[in-house]
């Protein structure tokens, strides 16, 4: 490096200004660029990565019923016998090849589907966690318009039918919110449920 | 104890070889007793200089605080936070080191992004925040303490291919990723001058295929095999002759010891970083210049002396008996427990 190693760098620091870097990029997209792609999880994003690679090595071995015997580390002399005999083998065996390709590429297909379903259903922790919060904020929401709504300490007057009707509207919401929250949380608990730890810095 | 082996995922990367150092790497933690080790998966883009800093922060911000260990293995993975990160360091992001003059334009911005990605390195592996830092080989040592000044101990990875043994001596056999730093056209055109019949198969694939495939036009001796399946591969090597592997200041090079597993000579070159120092001159194999003349020589006197390639690759294969993945996991839990 130029200049030489340095010794008393702060990751901390460096950290921070790329944050800040990062940031400013997010505030200001050029008005060319396309939308930004929804933020993967990371371990979703890897392992999308890795599926691709799978398939593509799926894909090369697929049409088996129209491969060739490579014989690569045969010699000249074994490789003049065999190929002739891999063509024999492969031309009779095309009645259970060709169906057996049919059925990888079928499968092969239904793979790709699912990996852009998953693609373009991939929600971040920090999306979810949002998501929770709304739903918190809506049920305190419907907690407080209960209280509201409920007759005051001490009155003797029956609510009406209305009212009655109205409370219990509210709390059957109350308690579909509740659920609603619980399978949030489920989707990604360790974000709903674990705050984020407080790193000890060197 | 649970470990976090963090695997970095570049989209668009070949996976094969660090497909099967992850795999190796988490059986071997996970063989010592009391030990479960887990792979996680980190995604980093390296298309942009803005996305590699994305990739830097989203390492930093990771949380692994439910594993007792982490244990990391490239950029960006290693500017993780965690009490107990160990640095098994493949390679940091070479057109940033070792490769800039060749793959930068040298401008102000190119020199102050390799600044700054140097600086990020070199403040993510200080003592005490990576407790220890080793390397594949000791041409990342260099690399590491001269651009980073941090020093390293070296921790040479084992063989993590299966069922390679000795076949036949037929050919040269030359496997990898078909990239311009694996040099593998200063082998085909090496070909050019030997005067022999010596078929050389190259497998794999990469960026450079097409370039190679027109240098190659021409020869029949020269045959493009793609994209080879792990078994495949074991047979190729089973039955080569000799293993030409020329890259420029490879980090560390798996065929370097794959061959010598197969009991095959490697020739090499006196700049092609670690496996000019796996392989001993004259013993195991041939270190010579990075020269088509030199190159077309050695893979010449392999075809006038099988014998002599018999003889080196069973000394090759003795060379690396010590090259073992239990010294790594050992090595990797001391200074993760230290």
């Amino acid at each position: 490096m130029a200049g030489g190693p340095q010794r008393s760098l702060n990751l901390d620091e460096l950290m921070a200004k790329i944050r800040a870097e990062v940031g400013a990029r997010a505030q200001a997209p050029s008005p060319a660029a396309p939308p930004p792609a929804p933020q993967a999880p990371v371990a979703l994003s890897g392992a999308r990565a890795r599926i691709q690679q799978f398939l593509e090595t799926a894909a090369r071995y697929a049409p088996l019923s129209s491969l060739q015997a490579e014989l690569a580390s045969w010699g000249p002399v074994k490789k003049s016998v065999a190929l002739p005999v891999t063509r024999v083998v492969a031309y009779l065996s095309r009645f259970i090849t060709s169906k057996q390709a049919l059925f990888n590429q079928a499968v092969l297909d239904a793979v790709r589907e699912l990996d852009a379903l998953a693609g373009a259903g991939g929600v971040a922790p920090e999306a979810v966690e949002s998501l929770r919060i709304q739903v918190r904020r809506l049920m305190i929401e419907v907690r407080s318009l209960q209280m509201g709504s409920a007759p005051p300490a001490g009155a003797t007057e029956a609510s009406s039918p209305a009212q009655v009707a109205v409370a219990a509207r509210l709390e059957s919401l109350s308690s579909r919110m509740a659920a609603l929250e619980e399978q949030v949380a489920r989707l990604v608990p360790e974000a709903a449920e674990r705050p984020r730890r407080a790193r000890t810095e060197p | 104890m649970k470990i976090a082996v963090l695997a970095g995922v570049v989209p668009g990367e070949t996976l094969g070889g660090a497909e099967r150092f992850y795999q190796a790497l988490v059986k071997s933690l996970n063989a010592v007793p009391g030990v479960t080790a887990e792979r996680v998966e980190l995604f980093c883009d390296e298309r942009s200089f803005e996305t590699i800093q994305e990739g830097y922060l989203r390492a930093y911000d990771l949380d692994l605080s439910g594993y007792d260990a982490v244990i990391s293995s490239k950029a960006p993975g290693f500017a993780i936070r965690h009490p107990n990160h160990v640095c098994y360091l493949l390679h940091t992001m070479r057109v940033f080191y070792d490769m800039f003059d060749a793959e930068a334009d040298g401008g102000p911005a190119a020199q102050e992004r390799r600044a700054f990605i140097q600086q990020l390195d070199t403040a993510a592996l200080q003592f005490p925040r990576t407790r220890a830092v080793f390397v594949i080989g000791h041409e990342v040592r260099r690399r590491l303490l001269e651009h980073n000044g941090v020093d390293s101990e070296v921790l040479r990875l084992g063989i993590s291919m299966e069922g390679l043994h000795e076949g036949p001596y037929e050919y040269a056999f030359l496997p990898g990723r078909l990239h311009r730093w694996k040099r593998v056209d200063l082998v085909i055109r090496a070909m050019r001058l030997v005067r022999r019949p010596l078929k050389l198969l190259i497998s794999g694939s990469g960026e450079d295929e097409d370039g190679l495939r027109a240098l190659a036009a021409g020869d029949d001796r020269i045959r493009f095999l793609g994209a080879v399946s792990d078994r495949e591969l074991v047979d190729l090597y089973a039955n080569a002759l000799v293993v030409p592997f020329v890259p420029i200041r490879e980090d560390y090079g798996y065929v370097a010891i794959e061959a010598p597993a197969a009991r095959k000579p490697v020739i090499t070159c006196r700049d092609s970083g670690e496996p000019a120092r796996l392989v001993r001159d004259g013993v195991t194999g041939f270190v010579c210049e990075p020269t088509p003349e030199a190159i077309a020589e050695k893979l010449e006197y392999f075809h006038d002396h099988r014998d002599a390639a018999r003889a080196m690759g069973e000394a090759g294969a003795w060379s690396i008996r010590g090259i073992r993945w239990e010294h790594v996991a050992a090595s990797l839990l001391e200074a993760a427990c230290a």
